[in-house]
């Protein structure tokens, strides 16, 4: 084929691409992961009893909070993961910021009340973190696809990190969802069991990538 | 002579190629700069192989460092950036030029990096073909706030990286390279790329091919390729739309074997 040939291929009839169809993508399969995922808790789990309850309220927006910017900064990154030539001006470690925070967070309560470590890490009933990890895994499957759909419309040129971002992203739609029925309210539980939870989505994300994400 | 090179380029983001051992060959990485600045000449310049120019570009690049360089710190930034902003709002002739150029850059950058890991010239056509086709079925990625160069730098650096992982080949030694490499040199002359595009577009859905073949091979606009399938233009723009990324696909293929 030659070369000349495909350049005038290409450019035949052209049409013209608006700027922000990325960004809407992108937005479009965070909305949608994170419906599915609130209908998949509200089937399966469904949110804890006494929901109405101003103590309950209070935690859940705790538990919100932290989701929220662990989704907030991955879906800034992700978007510029998705546009080539970004890789050098962004700073991709950004990404663990939220995670820094509420284990800094968590050290402060821990160290306030050293008599009540076992009880805060352990949380409402002994396999309350197990229960905790495998329901945020299981409530980030479908948004975590949903946002590597978006990412492949874009173009990834580090799929290892995108998918790895991709998972952050998806496990904290999953802790989003998971938030409603968790009934472990404390800080340290929050900053150790969530993390470690959307961590594995991360892993899963990032060995995903280069398979998924090729283009 | 690379530092040289890189100092006069006033860009922030170094772009690196994060292979393990970067053995940097002297020789050839001062063969790799060669500057063509004039955007009156850009892309008609023909530049010969690196390696026997290798000798004159420290003069270049002297004269270089004395022009005027915009934000970007490469002289034909500026240029290219308008050509994308302009296809990007549909103007074809604007995009025909830029993906000329573009070919005239690419061929340069890949010939040097395909020599490097033995494989041929016609290879590298392939490639660039392949590159080509995803600047166009990804062109809605390139963000009209951000310069251009490390884009298409990206891109094509990629799109390498893919390559040598697909063909299992090896490239311990590859430079480190910075965006503006891409566009310091250009090579026109064109080789037959290995491909048989007739062949090729046998491989796509009937409904795609006939649509490519009305829209982009006879020159049919959109409306009238869509009054001859019996579909709706938008139904056209689909099927041209998803027949590119499918026969860009195949060419992957192709390429693999």
């Amino acid at each position: 084929m030659n070369t000349d040939r495909l350049i005038d291929m290409l450019s035949a009839e052209l049409e013209a691409v608006g700027n922000g169809r990325l960004g809407k993508t992108l937005i479009l399969a965070l909305v949608t992961g994170g419906a599915i995922a609130f209908a998949l808790m509200l089937v399966t789990v469904g949110p804890r009893p006494n929901l109405e309850s101003a103590a309950r309220i209070e935690w859940i927006a705790v538990k919100l909070l932290f989701a929220l910017s662990v989704i907030g900064t991955g879906a800034l990154l992700l978007n510029r993961s998705m546009r080539p030539g970004l890789e050098d001006g962004t700073n991709w470690p950004l990404v663990f910021f939220p995670f820094l925070a509420a284990l800094a967070v968590a050290l402060a309560v821990l160290l306030g009340q050293p008599q009540a470590w076992a009880a805060m890490l352990r949380g409402a009933t002994t396999i309350s973190s197990i229960r905790c990890m495998l329901l945020i895994v299981f409530f980030a499957a479908i948004p975590m696809a949903a946002v590597i759909y978006a990412l492949r419309r874009g173009a990834p040129t580090r799929l290892k990190l995108g998918g790895g971002i991709a998972g952050i992203v998806g496990g904290g739609i999953g802790a989003a969802a998971y938030a409603f029925n968790c009934t472990s309210d404390t800080i340290p539980f929050i900053a150790i069991w969530y993390s470690a939870a959307i961590l594995i989505c991360a892993v899963i994300g990032s060995q995903l990538g280069p398979r998924v994400l090729r283009w | 002579m690379f530092t040289d090179y890189n100092s006069c380029a006033q860009t922030s983001s170094s772009v690196e190629d994060d292979f393990p051992t970067l053995v940097a060959d002297s020789d050839e990485t001062g063969g790799n700069v060669v500057f063509t600045f004039s955007p009156s000449n850009a892309g008609k310049v023909s530049i010969a192989p690196a390696n026997s120019e290798a000798r004159t570009d420290h003069d270049k690049n002297d004269i270089a460092k004395s022009l005027p360089v915009d934000e970007l710190g490469h002289p034909q930034e500026r240029e290219l950036r308008a050509l994308m902003t302009a296809s990007l709002d549909g103007d074809g002739a604007a995009y025909h030029t830029l993906l000329k150029q573009l070919t005239g850059h690419l061929r340069a950058y890949y010939r040097h990096r395909f020599a490097r890991i033995g494989h041929g010239p016609t290879e590298a056509e392939d490639l660039l073909q392949e590159v080509l086709i995803a600047v166009h079925t990804h062109r809605h990625t390139y963000d009209r706030s951000q310069p251009f160069t490390p884009w298409i730098h990206a891109i094509a650096r990629y799109k390498f990286l893919d390559y040598l992982r697909r063909t299992k080949s090896s490239y311990k030694d590859l430079p480190i390279t910075s965006a503006e490499e891409l566009t310091a040199k250009s090579d026109m002359a064109a080789v037959e790329s290995g491909l048989d595009l007739q062949r090729l577009m046998l491989k796509i859905s009937s409904k795609a091919r006939q649509v490519i073949q009305y829209v982009k091979l006879e020159g049919l606009s959109v409306s009238e390729a869509a009054v001859k399938c019996g579909m709706s233009e938008s139904a056209v723009k689909v099927a041209v739309h998803r027949g590119l990324k499918a026969l860009a696909l195949h060419i992957r293929k192709e390429s693999e074997a």
